[in-house]
């Protein structure tokens, strides 16, 4: 198996809920932060 | 991150910023990780294209080349090439030829590297010949790697390259799941730069942090590559100029944790992320350093 497969199948379900509902609202702050940064940065 | 985290922490890493709505779509396969990153990075920046594929596509088309160059350069790509067009062509082809000989030489060497790559890097293109000294990475287009093999360049030095950026992309997503510093606009302080693990001169503390992870990722693929070589009865060639050789690699990359780690605003401005970062690399500099003598390059 892969290790990318196994990394996959190792998640478990609060894991999977944790990344689906939480954590993604958590990476679309950080997204946009870096993005304000990286935008004003090379202008 | 190649080097500092093992590849069961990066997968993990990837998977905590992948999209859940692409993840859905495509189920929580290689190719779910790989679409769900791509839809991150378009979040970032929207003119980044999607390539719906199950591995790392080597950009043939001019068009596409030109937008991304202009994405690095943060200026749209002027449309006169200085090559003519047959030669742009040649040149291309060469290039893609290049890539894919040292991507192969990656496979065989580590089968799980190219696997976090398929999934991580969206795209490799080459720019034009003026563009050769531009970084392979830019925060500004993650998953997008700017490869430009110059001829002299041997095939070992092409696969440090390609490593180096792979590396340094893992790091630009590594941020999206955690932020690596506390302030971002901090970082432009001339007060909070440190000095560079690969150019001798004082960075951008995101920068720095970058070269480090970049360098720690040479000392580590140099490393499996001597570890590999002594069961092969042809031996993969490993002389390189593009970095310094890794004694030399291993004192700078000790210098720049050293400029960091004595500069207090510096410090002050690391995540809990970012400061895991810099111990990880204080220790695998040390291990490295064991070996450095032996690795010879």
């Amino acid at each position: 198996m892969s290790i990318l497969t196994n990394a996959l199948a190792s998640l478990s379900t609060p894991e999977i809920q944790n990344l689906l509902f939480r954590r993604s609202l958590s990476v679309e702050a950080n997204i946009q932060t870096l993005r304000a940064f990286y935008s004003t940065r090379s202008a | 991150m190649l080097g500092l985290y093992n590849y069961s922490e990066i997968c993990r890493s990837l998977v905590h910023v992948c999209d859940p709505e692409t993840l859905g779509r495509y189920g929580l396969t290689p190719k779910g990780l790989r679409m769900s990153l791509q839809s991150r990075a378009q979040q970032f920046e929207p003119d980044l294209p999607v390539w719906d594929t199950e591995s790392t596509v080597i950009v043939s088309a001019s068009t596409t080349e030109k937008m991304l160059s202009g994405l690095f350069s943060g200026t749209p790509e002027k449309d006169a090439e200085s090559d003519s067009l047959p030669t742009a062509e040649g040149r291309r082809r060469l290039n893609s030829g290049r890539i894919s000989e040292a991507l192969a030489l990656l496979q065989s060497m580590d089968p799980h590297l190219t696997e976090i790559m398929n999934v991580a890097i969206s795209c490799i293109f080459t720019g034009r010949p003026e563009a050769v000294q531009d970084a392979g990475v830019s925060p500004a287009a993650p998953g997008v790697i700017r490869a430009n093999p110059e001829l002299h360049r041997s095939l070992w030095e092409t696969v440090e390259y390609l490593v180096g950026c792979i590396s340094k992309s893992l790091m630009i997503y590594d941020e999206f799941g955690q932020l690596h510093f506390h302030s971002r606009h901090a970082l432009t302080r001339p007060n909070a730069y440190a000095q560079g693990a690969l150019a001798l001169r004082d960075f951008p503390l995101d920068t720095v942090m970058r070269s480090i992870a970049e360098g720690i990722a040479i000392l580590n693929l140099r490393a499996n590559a001597l570890f590999q070589n002594l069961g092969l009865r042809q031996p993969i060639c490993m002389n390189s100029k593009l970095y310094p050789d890794s004694r030399t690699l291993t004192r700078q990359i000790r210098t720049a944790i050293q400029s960091i780690k004595s500069n207090s605003t510096a410090m002050s401005l690391l995540s809990i992320r970012g400061q895991e970062l810099l111990s990880r690399a204080q220790k695998r500099v040390e291990e490295f350093a064991d070996v450095s003598l032996a690795m010879q390059c």
